[in-house]
């Protein structure tokens, strides 16, 4: 398959799941930006995000499972896109620890309903590790999520992390909308048409 | 089935994965507290640079690991990473400058470049490969709750006790997972009774 679309589909996965910018300085984040916010509130935040994952992503898994022409798995998409556009901008409206907590929740829903299609877009465009080797298979995603931690650094010292934020919110749009365009063309095999 | 060599090489990967764990949403809490002028770009870059660093040496073992002597570069990956990683949390307790924090960062991703090829083989050559995708699906789950679990208890260990336990509650988890490795070499895998188990199956 073609090389350009394997490592857009690589990157654009990263960028979703370590919430792009955001994830080395989300720590300080809440600390600057929440009033109770302290070491055991942030350890429980990121908690609350890994365990939501962890606990939805084998019933999305098995509910995907039987669904050759991937239909199911767009829907799901579509759902899980939403939440995680719009967790960075209930980000910036968030006023208690509270909040951070359903929103770690509904941004964990979105990357367990998103996850699917991601790997099912993996598996798609790319051919199959024949060697026992598969660990360079990955670089191209590590090294963009690098660059774009160390951009998000960048912006976050220069305008602020409010301004970051949203820059994290349009980008992680456009990025779902890439994928979902991704989908649409290369991962539902339509049934043939018998007439 | 599950065999002692599964448990073992399963185990390693969660104590290690929990060690880094336990500092993991904190690290930018505690370098901007502790180390003298890190900033937020600096946190960013010490972010960066261990991924950097991890896909690169990973990528360089995975070359050097299968031009020969496979297995035995794969055996010594394992236990060097773990060493590597193990010894991370020192580097973090002694370090006051935010060059120090790179190095430890360096040095994370080297020995994490190290550990993931060459459990990524050992995992292959150990279980049949009709079960090995199996495998890694359900040690992914059980990866990412463990992770959940151990960021709030390092959350309450800093909180609480301070900085200086939590990296040697580090220390010991990846002291414990070097052990394992050890015990893990000191292992042989047994090709024959994996076939008379595929017969069975069939």
């Amino acid at each position: 398959m073609n090389n350009w679309l394997r490592t857009v589909v690589q990157g654009n996965m990263f960028y979703l799941i370590a919430f792009g910018l955001l994830t080395p300085i989300f720590a300080l984040f809440l600390i600057e930006k929440i009033p109770n916010a302290n070491l055991l509130t942030v350890g429980i935040s990121e908690a609350i995000f890994l365990m939501t994952f962890s606990i939805i992503r084998p019933f999305t898994r098995l509910s995907s499972q039987s669904d050759s022409r991937g239909f199911r798995i767009q829907y799901l998409l579509w759902f899980g896109s939403v939440f995680i556009v719009l967790s960075p901008f209930l980000y910036l409206l968030s006023r208690d620890m509270l909040d951070i907590y359903v929103i770690q929740m509904l941004y964990g829903i979105g990357v367990a309903f998103s996850e699917p299609a991601w790997s099912r877009l993996i598996n798609q465009t790319c051919a199959l590790p024949t060697e026992k080797f598969n660990e360079p298979f990955y670089t191209a995603g590590t090294l963009i999520a690098a660059g774009l931690a160390a951009l998000g650094g960048f912006i976050a010292q220069e305008q602020g992390i409010p301004s970051l934020l949203l820059y994290v919110g349009t980008t992680l749009f456009c990025a779902t909308i890439i994928m979902i365009l991704i989908y649409n063309r290369i991962g539902i095999h339509k049934a043939k048409n018998i007439w | 089935m599950v065999n002692a060599r599964i448990k073992l090489i399963a185990s390693i990967d969660l104590l290690l994965a929990a060690s880094f764990g336990l500092i993991l949403p904190i690290l930018p809490i505690f370098l901007v507290e502790r180390i003298n002028g890190a900033t937020i770009f600096n946190v960013a870059l010490a972010y960066s640079i261990f991924l950097i660093s991890k896909a690169f040496f990973g990528w360089i073992f995975a070359l050097f690991m299968s031009h020969e002597k496979v297995s035995t570069r794969a055996k010594g990956g394992l236990f060097f990473g773990s060493i590597l990683i193990t010894l991370t949390p020192i580097v973090y307790l002694y370090s006051i400058e935010i060059t120090h924090i790179y190095l430890a960062q360096i040095l994370l991703g080297l020995g994490f470049g190290f550990l993931k090829t060459s459990w990524m083989y050992l995992t292959h050559q150990t279980i049949e490969e009709l079960l090995h995708e199996t495998l890694l699906n359900i040690h992914g789950y059980i990866l990412t709750f463990c992770l959940a679990m151990v960021a709030i208890f390092g959350g309450f260990i800093a909180y609480n006790y301070g900085y200086t336990l939590l990296f040697y509650t580090m220390f010991g988890l990846g002291l414990l997972a070097t052990i394992l490795s050890i015990v893990f070499l000191m292992t042989k895998n047994n090709p024959t009774k994996n076939k008379s188990k595929r017969k069975i199956r069939k």
